[in-house]
């Protein structure tokens, strides 16, 4: 926007006033709406984002302890085939 | 709690409500009820101020939301430096430049017009105990719609200043906490959107502001 002609102190004032005055109604501004309930959704969302995130999310968790399951039964049947030679 | 912000409709505020060094200690420790209150204590304030700069009660609401989200994430890194409402609304400024970097680029690749006031009879309080009659509260809004227009128009850097004194009501001193610009900024910038929201306006009514 190009530099408005310049006003003085009184006229100033006088805008002032005018906004005041013109935004008194508070058409835009109510009623105000439920902010609280949005924010709460919000940071539940964040968690539950920030948890699948870090692998510790419900499907996810889950998927882990049987592939951690699965990896002792393995690593227990090798020491349990590899030792049996040497108990013979 | 301070003076500015809406008390609990739900019964006296607890004492550590009272002095904000306690109730920043509790946000700090994720208290809920401390998170719970300045959500209620802030919310109209944070949401007249978005709403004002950013001209679209949808995209206020979202972006109010947001402040108070990043409020909740930020809060340890608070120090106490300035007042607890300083920093929210520092936030709030910030988060609402960013918006509207991002909104002015897509009003300008989509050409999406600015939202209307387009509110049913009664939602809106009556501007002043003289203006009852339909027609007077008719051009009421129809007149806070060229305001707000003309605001959003404004040069974002002046559009700060101009919501925080004139809408707002804030001090000097406040404007100067929040934006972190020096005092003699604030006013020049100030005046000059006060210029420009005079030219605006004027060209709006086809008539001099009185």
């Amino acid at each position: 926007m190009s530099d408005p002609p310049d006003i003085d102190a009184h006229e100033s004032e006088k805008v002032r006033a005018f906004v005041r005055r013109a935004l008194s109604n508070g058409a835009l501004v109510h009623p105000p709406p439920d902010i609280l309930r949005g924010v709460q959704r919000r940071l539940r969302k964040n968690a539950r984002d920030e948890l699948r995130g870090r692998g510790l999310g419900k499907s996810q968790s889950r998927q882990a302890y049987v592939i951690i399951a699965a990896a002792v039964v393995l690593l227990a049947a090798i020491a349990y085939f590899g030792l049996l030679p040497l108990i013979r | 709690m301070p003076a500015d912000v809406r008390p609990s409709a739900e019964g006296p505020a607890p004492a550590w409500m009272e002095d904000e060094t306690l109730w920043v200690k509790r946000l700090v420790a994720r208290d809920e009820a401390a998170f719970h209150a300045l959500v209620r204590a802030y919310e109209r304030r944070v949401f007249a101020l978005v709403v004002r700069m950013i001209g679209s009660r949808a995209e206020a609401e979202d972006l109010a939301q947001e402040v108070f989200v990043q409020v909740f994430k930020a809060i340890g890194t608070f120090r106490g430096e300035s007042k607890l409402s300083t920093w929210i609304y520092r936030i709030a400024i910030n988060l609402t430049k960013n918006r509207t970097k991002y909104l002015t680029a897509r009003r300008s690749s989509r050409q999406d017009p600015l939202e209307k006031l387009d509110l049913a009879p009664g939602d809106a309080r009556p501007s002043s105990p003289a203006a009852h009659r339909p027609d007077e509260v008719a051009a009421g809004r129809q007149l806070e719609q060229i305001v707000q227009d003309a605001i959003v128009k404004l040069e974002p850097t002046f559009r700060e200043c101009l919501v925080l004194r004139d809408v707002e009501d804030m001090s000097y001193e406040e404007i100067v906490a929040i934006t972190g610009l020096p005092e003699g900024t604030v006013k020049s910038r100030l005046h000059r959107a006060r210029a420009q929201l005079k030219e605006l306006v004027e060209a709006a009514l086809g008539e001099k502001i009185t």
